[in-house]
């Protein structure tokens, strides 16, 4: 997903003090980490509580940090922390509300332009949101981790503390209980 | 292998966690059976539904509050190293070890390390006659009130060419 070579220079440069190359990982990681952080406390101030936290957090200990390539593994699990601390990881039962709201609207169209089309495409993304964000929390996090996130099943295993095929087999749960609860792949619930 | 038999390793084989071994029976099942091929199908269409929809971020820009609560950072001395030489912090630490490695193994060797050449002797004689001169100098500046150690040297030389004359040198 990153140019390895360009991501280790410029957490090598922020572990050095670079600020500017701190704010340029920031950047590139708040989207990933905020979602994250939301999809485990499900309230998006709390999310970005925890997302501030995080990067402070990463930036007091980036010395310490052994290897630049570990670093997205590392502040993924630092925010993952900051969740069970706050007490909102495994509490949560209901569904994290994620799925609502603008904030969740798609606003590209289609290429082709058609209304109908881009109204489609935008109900779709909305209900597979809304879904994700009803998934059982196991299942959720693998979820949000792999594929809204894009981080490899192997970083997915180290940031939750799985074995990697733990990983794929919720992954592969989590597949069959969004097929049965969107409504227009045949399954059984809306 | 009928659907209940299979129906329960479509999503497996969708997320690639079933292993090679166990696929070939699925997909023997999936090429005959439509509802199956079907099902499959729309796991498989989940996953880059999933895989399209973008992270979410923060409603609102959080870098000004991460940025004020940033301390500057001390750098340690490796980190210094690394900075001057422009290398990684290993690298960095690498190069010093190997250059007190070098300085230790030359220091036991001794003998392989050039030494200044040798000074003739009466270089030699002259440089501890104009050192004795200075000191007796210095003592007597001393005595006398006048400047002492190193002031004492530089006030000695300073009058040096008469007494020097006096005590049958230059």
């Amino acid at each position: 997903m990153y140019d390895a070579a360009r991501w280790n220079s410029l957490v090598d440069a922020a572990r050095q003090g670079d600020r500017r190359a701190y704010e340029l990982i920031y950047r590139e990681l708040s989207a990933r980490l905020y979602h994250y952080a939301a999809s485990l406390v499900g309230d998006a101030a709390t999310a970005e509580d925890i997302t501030q936290a995080a990067f402070v957090k990463a930036w007091e200990s980036l010395p310490r940090l052994r290897s630049s390539g570990a670093f997205i593994v590392w502040i993924h699990r630092i925010v993952r922390n900051l969740a069970v601390d706050a007490g909102r990881l495994t509490a949560r039962e209901e569904p994290s509300g994620l799925g609502d709201g603008p904030q969740w609207d798609t606003e590209d169209p289609r290429p082709d332009g058609r209304p109908d089309a881009a109204l489609l495409e935008r109900e779709r993304a909305l209900a597979v949101r809304r879904a994700v964000a009803a998934l059982p929390d196991h299942q959720r996090e693998v979820v949000v981790l792999h594929h809204l996130g894009g981080t490899p099943v192997e970083d997915v295993a180290q940031i939750i503390g799985v074995p990697a095929g733990t990983v794929l087999s919720r992954l592969a749960r989590a597949r069959e209980t969004l097929r049965r609860r969107i409504y227009w792949l045949g399954g059984d619930a809306a | 292998m009928n659907c209940d038999d299979i129906q329960p390793l479509l999503a497996d084989l969708a997320v690639g966690a079933l292993p090679e071994p166990r696929q070939g029976p699925v997909r023997e099942h999936l090429a005959r059976c439509e509802s199956c091929r079907m099902a499959f199908g729309q796991l498989c269409l989940l996953g880059s539904w999933l895989d399209e929809i973008p992270p979410t971020g923060p409603a609102r820009d959080l870098w000004p509050s991460i940025a004020a609560a940033l301390r500057p950072r001390k750098r340690t001395l490796g980190q210094r190293i690394s900075g001057y030489l422009g290398l990684s912090p290993g690298w960095a630490w690498a190069g010093v070890a190997c250059a007190c490695a070098v300085l230790a193994w030359g220091g036991l060797r001794g003998g392989d390390i050039p030494r200044a050449p040798e000074l003739p002797a009466v270089v030699v004689a002259e440089a501890d006659e104009d050192a004795d001169l200075l000191s007796r100098w210095s003592a007597q500046a001393s005595l006398s009130g006048g400047p002492v150690g190193r002031y004492a040297a530089a006030a000695a030389l300073s009058v040096l060419p008469e007494s020097a004359a006096e005590e049958g040198l230059e």
